[in-house]
């Protein structure tokens, strides 16, 4: 007690700026030990937590409770981030139930986060937690806080026991497809231009659970409405993308929509979107099995662009698919994994501009010589640039050598008339409007560096532009 | 105006250079505010003791020369926490705990924040590494949370202590 008859101690430890002055000094480990010392000290200690928080948020992912606790201290404290354009939230069971509580903060995050554009929300379950709870308007109520986002990811991440390839298993999943299902029907979507989900669990190829056919329905349906882009697809246990399933839907300045379908979820895909959505589809990113399902289906009278992934063995799909569609398809993507067979041709395709063909493994150094154009004159009466794209010289060299320029004799005669007249449509080649030959080789290995000149200048010589793009290692894949 | 007349809650009056109290917000408003004038005008500091005021005046004469602080800039935390001491002030600052107490109250009061700063660093030093319960005993203050509020407190918590 001091000589003035009171207690400085207790009335300085009393007044919150006092407090809060004492409590910026602090780590956080002692500001959770304040937290626990009186009621006072708990309000002034969490406040300084949560500014901690609101630090934290410098970082592209958050860790769970930080989110909750810098929306808090946002509220209190109107403070604003840096700026960035990203963020990234992990939330669990506990933080979608957070998320609950801090509905009143909306006001408030138009301007805290500004400038955020790209938001991923992360959601993961635990084995124990009441999965129910977590309903779509848990999303629905964070999203209204970030109105200026275009961009918006969800991923979805349940337990490991429930990443499953077994029916049985899956089909007792109906909160992974509640939860994105519902999305669609809020208006807050107006202002999104893209919207991915992740649903990162494996399925048994050609087993596919009917929940998902349902949720196939219900993105398409929300893609038209809401969204210009929507993209769906799994995750593997291992973290590595696979796009079992992926739609895209692509608003055009007239309404009307492109889709894209991949990959083997096909047949539902397919029945989703219906007869008139057949009609509309404008490209396919297919493996083998979906040439034929698309086949099967029938009714693509739009489809134009076509890029094919195929083992070796699988070549006679390709050129199936193509003799189906070939007065039709305007670009040809054709990506084959190693072996070696004979030659394959690709039908006549008088509407075909571009074609490309991608090696991309080396399976143990098979050379490929799978896939050729048809000779025939004007087989491609519009093709303007061929793709070839290779990690191998020797590849390269029987690619140019199959599509391109076929046996000595005939390439002679192509050389001359299309070096003379490429502009005419009664040229003896093939392509009689083919400009532009791109060639992507990984590396070029000094003792094949005469071989390569030869192939350049065998492009050049025929008169064609030729255009060297470096290699993607990564394959086709990435281009999808 | 070059002196000022501050009047403790004790009824001292002390004599100051208005350009070493003029790192009191409190005082500086007040001057302005009452339109004093006259060196013989007089400041009533009804929460500042005459012992603490010496100290406090004393703290001002050393930093009297001190570069004033800049307002917080938006893009940065406000004022940014410094845990340095300098040796002047360490040993300004050795004083029982209740005088030290006063001090602080009487910074805040004053709105001294360099001064403030100093006493809550002081404080927090003392605070750093002691569980809640020994935070309690050396303040003595009562502890009015129940075991529940406590459990909850820890729970809400937890995001703080994970990695």
């Amino acid at each position: 007690m001091s000589i003035y008859g009171f207690d400085p101690v207790a009335t300085a430890l009393s007044q919150a700026e006092v407090l809060e002055n004492i409590f910026r000094f602090l780590p956080t480990p002692s500001l959770t030990a304040c937290c626990l010392v009186s009621p006072k000290w708990t309000v002034e200690a969490a406040r300084r937590l949560e500014q901690e928080a609101l630090i934290r948020l410098d970082s592209t992912k958050l860790e769970k409770y930080g989110v909750i606790m810098a929306m808090k201290a946002c509220r209190l404290n109107q403070q604003t981030p840096r700026p960035h354009e990203s963020l990234s939230f992990t939330l669990d069971y506990r933080g979608c139930l957070d998320l609950l509580s801090v509905g009143s903060l909306a006001p408030v995050m138009d301007v805290v986060y500004p400038k955020i554009r790209r938001l991923c929300l992360e959601i993961l379950y635990r084995e124990d937690s009441q999965i129910k709870i977590i309903e779509p308007h848990v999303v629905s109520q964070l999203l209204p806080f970030f109105k200026n986002i275009t961009h918006f990811k969800l991923i979805v991440i349940p337990p490991k026991t429930e990443r499953t390839t077994n029916r049985e298993k899956t089909d007792q999943l109906p909160h992974l497809g509640k939860v994105v299902m519902s999305i669609p029907n809020t208006p807050m979507f107006n202002f999104l231009h893209t919207v991915e989900f992740e649903l990162a669990f494996s399925y048994a190829i050609g087993t596919p659970p009917g929940r998902l056919k349902a949720l196939a329905n219900r993105i398409i349906a929300m893609a038209g409405e809401h969204v210009k882009l929507g993209k769906v697809y799994t995750k593997f246990a291992n973290g590595e993308n696979n796009p079992l399933l992926q739609l895209s839907t692509v608003d055009n300045p007239k309404g009307a929509s492109n889709s894209r379908v991949s990959c083997d979820m096909t047949t539902y895909m397919l029945d989703a979107i219906g007869v008139a959505g057949r009609e509309e589809l404008h490209e396919v990113q297919v493996t083998s099995t979906m040439t034929t399902r698309i086949l099967e289906k029938g009714g693509f009278t739009g489809l134009r662009k076509v890029q094919m992934e195929l083992f070796n063995s699988e070549v006679d799909y390709a050129v199936r698919f193509l003799a189906a569609m070939k007065d039709q398809l305007v670009e040809v993507s054709v990506c084959i994994n190693g072996g070696s067979r004979k030659e394959v041709e690709v039908p006549v395709m008088p509407k075909l501009e571009t074609f490309e063909i991608w090696t991309a493994n080396d399976l143990g150094g098979c050379r490929l010589h799978a896939v050729k154009l048809s000779n025939l004159q004007d087989a491609y009466p519009v093709l303007k640039s061929i793709h070839i794209l290779s990690h191998d010289i020797h590849i390269m060299e029987f690619h140019l050598n199959n599509v391109l320029f076929f046996e000595e004799s005939k390439t002679r005669n192509v050389k001359t008339t299309a070096r003379k007249d490429r502009t005419s449509t009664t040229s003896s080649s093939p392509f009689p409007k083919l400009e532009m030959v791109v060639i992507c080789i990984r590396k070029v290995e000094k003792e094949h560096r005469d071989t390569y000149n030869r192939l350049v200048g065998r492009v050049k010589g025929n008169g064609y532009v030729l255009d060297h793009k470096d290699y993607n290692s990564e394959g086709l894949g990435s281009k999808f | 105006m070059p002196f000022v007349n501050l009047e403790s809650s004790d009824g001292d009056l002390v004599k100051v250079d208005v350009d070493v109290i003029k790192c009191s917000v409190t005082i500086n408003a007040l001057i302005e505010h009452l339109g004093l004038e006259d060196d013989n005008e007089v400041v009533p500091l009804q929460n500042v003791g005459t012992e603490t005021l010496h100290k406090v005046l004393a703290w001002a004469k050393h930093h009297k020369d001190d570069l004033p602080s800049v307002d917080d800039d938006e893009d940065d935390p406000p004022r940014e926490r410094r845990t340095d001491i300098t040796t002047w002030d360490a040993n300004f600052i050795k004083m029982e705990q209740i005088q030290l107490f006063d001090l602080i109250l009487a910074a805040n009061y004053l709105d001294i924040s360099g001064l403030l700063d100093l006493g809550c660093k002081i404080v927090a030093d003392m605070i750093k590494g002691k569980t809640a319960d020994e935070i309690r005993t050396m303040f003595n203050i009562v502890n009015d949370l129940t075991p529940q509020e406590q459990e909850q407190i820890r729970k809400e918590n937890e995001w703080c202590e994970e990695k």
